[in-house]
């Protein structure tokens, strides 16, 4: 599904990815974990198409499409879903006007028909029941005076609606109590198929007791540095990131 | 030595002067009615009076000397059908309709229903005729005759075809808005169009009015100056909800004077819309008569191209315990300019005042421009007065965040323009007004990323 090979990305002349290389094959779940500043959040905005980064070196393909030729909405409307680690508060834009018009944008271009107000309205109700919020939140203004903890939720619920083939969480869970963790992770869960795969970009092991991964991978100083199963989450848990560091650095 | 300042107006003037002769030579038997001796001292005070400069502090930023260089005629009237109507009419909002082509009165594409109670809709002139109405029309009209400084209102009384005149009797609710349409259809030359209207509610009564201003066929004439003037009285306890909706094409004049008493325990509610227009100058003044009022101003204006739209606001707390908000919000983009002064003086007696003031622009584009200036003049010591002013551009995170949803670049920023300015179109309290104007504000964006395509 995705093909990362050699991706190198500056960001102000500063390079933050030193060669990635990433296969995600589809309904895999792969948890990309690492210290601050080690280029997790890069890797999640340049593959949903973040244009302050300057890729510099290597590919990624998408379902054989070479994704860097794509615009961010072009992106989207092909399948690519990133929850925002700070989801923009937009007044004036109800939330239930805006997923109206991103799903039926999103229809259109698969093909689909387009749905009426009363399928939407359906729709909606059911996949806000998902992810346990009130659908009042329908009726507010997109992510305006929302909790951290409900606008995660209301990401959990934009992916929910739009289906994508990849959903992108970048640190969904920084700065979420446990309920609401619970509550996005069981939202994901949800999600999971054999078709759809997932990037969970994390810097704590906690979202992953309840996303279980098919596969983790620590990033570290621009370059995947280890991969293993959910265990090596569990390690870095009970470890830290030091001893992953001293053998990178010991191997640089 | 006395030094005499050259009038750069006073050919202008005189070609108005002599349009008032051709105007008044064409007139049958009228000429002896009250009304028209005030038209006369209308256009003979005018060489007395000046145009304002930039020199004029309220004029800083717009100049009239662009709409003041065509020579203006007389408007022609023109036969329009119903069907030519149809597309500015407000669907399912069950109205009194009166329509103007050109500034004419047109009876046969109005409909007028029984209104309730003993309200009067009738014109100035013959509410002058009549001795109920006599006095108190000439008292309002003699003040904007009589006692200007400003020309534009003296050129409306001098020109203006029917001035309507609405009174709503004590306790009495106007149950449908009254709907002023104004069509304008442009001719070879130049037309000077005078709207005007005098508004009087009665204590305890309430009525709604809705000016709305279109051009049919732009392209085939000359643009018009549209020069209009409305008197509101809002007696103890009554309420006046007025609404002002402008898409003319994008090369007419506008001046727009409205100016409204309150006394006690009224409530006086505005919307304005400016879409089109070349130049646009408003001038909105609330004059607080008495206790207890509330004044609620609401405007939003789109330019684009070389539009140039100017709001002046005018609140003057005379008296304690009043509130007043005001809320006006703008798009400016290509070469557009904006410009809004909002004057708000609270006078020394005028205590507990709460005075609430916010103008919002976006400015879209290098070359398009806003001035903004929040003027609030403080004498008493016990009120609120909050005045913000903001210029900016689009929320380019926002952007990304909507993009990133599946939306196009151009429908994310139509979108995020468009919420922008619902935040105002939402205190429209008709819902039918309020759909369309809606409508008319996506139809002015979608133009706007069409041509650029």
């Amino acid at each position: 599904m995705l093909t990362i090979k050699d991706l190198k990305v500056e960001i102000e002349n500063k390079e933050i990815l030193r060669g990635i290389n990433l296969e995600v094959k589809p309904g895999e779940v792969h948890a990309i974990m690492g210290p601050n500043g080690s280029g997790k959040s890069t890797l999640a905005n340049v593959i949903a198409g973040r244009e302050e980064y300057e890729v510099t070196g290597g590919t990624v393909t998408f379902e054989g499409e070479d994704l860097l030729e794509l615009e961010v909405d072009e992106r989207a409307r092909e399948g690519i879903f990133m929850a925002f680690q700070y989801p923009i508060e937009i007044p004036g834009v109800s939330n239930s006007n805006f997923l109206k018009q991103t799903l039926n944008s999103i229809r259109r271009e698969r093909g689909e028909e387009e749905l009426d107000a009363m399928e939407m309205l359906q729709l909606l109700r059911e996949k806000i029941k998902m992810v346990g919020m009130d659908e009042n939140m329908l009726r507010r203004s997109l992510n305006e005076g929302f909790s951290g903890g409900e606008k995660k939720r209301n990401e959990i619920l934009q992916m929910a609606v739009l289906e994508p083939k990849l959903g992108i969480l970048d640190e969904t869970d920084s700065g979420l109590d446990i309920d609401a963790l619970k509550i996005v992770a069981e939202g994901v869960n949800q999600l999971r198929s054999k078709d759809r795969s997932f990037i969970i970009v994390t810097h704590y092991q906690r979202l992953l007791n309840y996303i279980v991964p098919d596969y983790v991978h620590v990033l570290y100083r621009g370059r995947i540095v280890k991969s293993g199963d959910k265990n090596l989450a569990l390690k870095l848990e009970e470890k830290g990131y030091d001893w992953i560091k001293e053998a990178a650095d010991a191997m640089a | 030595m006395a030094i005499v300042a050259e009038d750069k107006f006073a050919d202008i003037k005189d070609w108005f002067t002599t349009q008032f002769e051709v105007q008044e030579s064409s007139l049958n038997g009228q000429k002896g009615r009250p009304l028209y001796a005030f038209r006369r001292s209308a256009i003979e005070r005018l060489p007395e009076l000046d145009f304002p400069t930039r020199r004029d502090e309220d004029w800083k930023y717009t100049s009239v000397t662009r709409l003041l260089k065509p020579k203006y005629v007389a408007p022609k009237p023109v036969q329009l059908n119903a069907a030519q109507l149809q597309p500015y009419l407000y669907e399912g909002l069950d109205v009194n309709l009166l329509v103007f082509v050109n500034g004419v009165y047109d009876e046969s594409l109005s409909q007028v229903q029984e209104l309730a109670g003993e309200a009067i809709l009738t014109t100035v002139e013959e509410a002058m005729d009549k001795d109920v109405y006599k006095a108190e029309v000439e008292k309002y009209y003699s003040q904007w005759v009589e006692h200007s400084n400003d020309p534009f209102l003296n050129l409306n009384a001098a020109f203006a075809h029917k001035g309507i005149f609405i009174h709503v009797p004590k306790n009495t609710a106007l149950e449908r808005p009254i709907h002023l349409l104004h069509l304008s259809v442009p001719q070879e030359e130049p037309q000077l169009i005078s709207p005007q209207s005098l508004i009087i509610a009665e204590q305890g009564s309430e009525a709604t009015v809705l000016e709305s201003f279109h051009t049919l066929g732009a392209e085939a004439g000359e643009p018009c100056l549209t020069n209009a003037v409305n008197r509101i009285i809002v007696e103890p306890n009554a309420r006046v909800r007025h609404f002002r909706i402008q898409w003319k094409d994008e090369e007419s004049f506008l001046i727009n004077n409205t100016v409204v008493d309150q006394q006690r325990d009224s409530t006086y509610t505005s919307f304005s819309a400016d879409l089109g227009g070349r130049l646009v100058r408003n001038n909105l003044s609330a004059l607080l008569k008495d206790e207890h009022t509330m004044t609620n101003m609401h405007a939003v204006f789109l330019g684009k191209g070389d539009q140039h739209i100017d709001t002046q606001t005018f609140i003057d707390h005379a008296f304690p315990h009043a509130e007043s908000n005001e809320l006006v919000k703008g798009i400016l983009t290509e070469k557009a300019r904006g410009v809004f002064n909002g004057k708000i003086l609270v006078r020394q007696d005028a205590q507990k005042i709460n005075a609430f003031q916010q103008n919002s622009t976006l400015v879209l584009s290098d070359k398009a421009q806003m001035d903004t200036k929040p003027q609030l003049e403080i004498f008493a010591d016990d009120v609120r007065c909050s005045h913000g002013a903001t210029i900016g551009q689009l929320d380019e995170d926002a952007v990304f965040y909507l993009r990133s949803r599946g939306l196009t670049d151009q429908q994310a920023r139509s979108l995020l323009q468009h919420a922008f300015i619902r935040e105002v179109i939402d205190f429209i309290p008709i819902e039918q007004v309020r759909q369309k104007v809606d409508v008319m504000v996506e139809e002015k964006f979608a133009a706007q990323w069409g041509k650029k395509k």
